[in-house]
């Protein structure tokens, strides 16, 4: 913490007329724990692959929010690491949409191979 | 720090003089786009109601970034199109997650209807060889019974070899006896003549080997000595010897292959012969080891 901090705190609530305009003087922990958060599940839920674009601007944003509140600009740092965790979200989403589209394609197959037998054999069984 | 003190002055500024309003400000065209996007969204007749949930969080990030300061205002609009995009997304993989179960439920029901298929296959396979076993026990009992006529039939066909040697030894013991009759009938007419012209040689009578049997029953099983039945007929034996004077005696007892106790009955005999008068040195006692024979056989052989 700068001692300047509640000075400034103290200029701009008498200035702005408790005009909420005051940048965070914590680290945005909470915002950034989301995002780290959502980022592990893209992960693991297969994003990297199934989502790659999103996947990487997470990530991005993400270290970008990180290095931010290394440089003590939480207000950056709670910014990106929204955005790190919506693209993460969005990840997520887009790769669970994947997903059951591939298995559903995949049922979709076997069905009509299923079927193509079932025919196959209903032709055999009427031929006997 | 002296740009935060800056910009917190610009906003001071811009909400206190500058006094854009927010109306116009949510007016705008980023505003309207997302706005149009979610609407249509929410219209939408499969997607609108199955991601109430992410539906709910972009119509707040909307309301948000209509409400939200200029300065928040590409922060607030990043995350109201993508809360948006999370939503219709959400709500399509909803759908394809719906369609998947509809597959999988299908599915399920071919793979049944295959597997019921394959199990009746297999049922018929196996009645098929149920069937094809049940041919063959048949095929095989037919054979068997097939078999057992032909035994049948060769039996029936042994026992009339049977019946057939039976009577074959019938005749052969019918022609012994008529062969014995005319030797008997020969004999007497010998007999007759040497009456009638004494000093016929008697090795001409037994020139034939006239012989004389006695049974096994003469012993006592499995031994040497006499039975009465056998002593009795010791005198009928002596008589059949002396009726050829100076003929020479071979006694052949046989015992089922027992050579020794054949030779130590036809030994008994010679004793019982020597004892009835019959001289010793005519008498040639042997036992015979053939398993056919059985009984003593006397032969009377003309003289050396």
């Amino acid at each position: 913490m700068t001692p300047k901090a509640p000075k400034i705190h103290a200029l701009i609530a008498i200035l702005a007329c408790g005009l909420a305009a005051c940048g965070p003087t914590r680290p945005p922990t909470d915002v950034l724990g989301v995002a780290t958060r959502n980022l592990a599940a893209a992960r693991s839920a297969g994003a990297a692959s199934y989502a790659p674009d999103e996947f990487r601007a997470a990530e991005q944003h993400l270290s970008q929010a990180n290095a931010a509140s290394a440089r003590q600009d939480y207000d950056d740092a709670a910014t990106l690491a929204g955005q790190s965790a919506v693209d993460s979200e969005l990840a997520a989403a887009r790769t669970r949409l994947a997903k059951a589209r591939e298995a559903a394609a995949n049922l979709r197959e076997q069905n009509a191979e299923l079927e193509r037998d079932a025919a196959r054999h209903s032709d055999g069984g009427a031929s006997q | 720090m002296s740009l935060r003190l800056a910009f917190a002055f610009t906003i001071l500024a811009a909400t206190a003089f500058a006094g854009t309003p927010r109306d116009a400000l949510a007016r705008d065209a980023d505003y309207e786009r997302l706005a149009a996007s979610f609407d249509s969204l929410a219209a939408d007749p499969k997607l609108g109601t199955l991601a109430p949930a992410q539906m709910d969080l972009a119509r707040a990030s909307l309301q948000a970034f209509k409400e939200g300061g200029r300065r928040d205002r590409p922060y607030l609009g990043y995350v109201a199109e993508h809360r948006i995009e999370i939503a219709r997304t959400t709500a399509e993989a909803e759908l394809a997650e719906r369609e998947r179960t509809a597959l999988q439920r299908d599915n399920d029901r071919l793979q049944l209807e295959a597997a019921r298929r394959d199990a009746a296959l297999a049922r018929r396979e196996l009645e098929q060889q149920r069937l094809q076993a049940q041919i063959r026990a048949e095929e095989a009992e037919r054979l068997a019974r097939e078999a057992e006529a032909a035994r049948a039939e060769g039996e029936e066909a042994s026992q009339a070899a049977e019946a057939a040697r039976a009577e074959a030894a019938q005749a052969r013991r019918m022609a012994d006896a008529q062969a014995k009759a005319a030797a008997l009938a020969k004999k007497e007419a010998e007999l007759a003549g040497s009456l009638s012209s004494p000093s016929p040689p008697p090795a001409k009578t037994a020139a034939g080997g006239s012989r004389m049997t006695l049974g096994e029953s003469a012993f006592v099983r499995g031994q040497s000595t006499f039975t009465s039945a056998g002593q009795s007929r010791i005198g009928a034996v002596v008589d059949f010897i002396n009726a050829s004077p100076g003929s020479r005696v071979r006694v052949e007892a046989g015992a089922g292959g027992n050579r020794t106790l054949a030779a130590a009955r036809a030994q008994a005999l010679r004793d019982a012969l020597v004892a009835s008068g019959v001289a010793a040195g005519r008498i040639e006692a042997v036992g015979t080891a053939a398993k056919g024979r059985s009984g003593v056989e006397i032969r009377l052989e003309a003289p050396k």
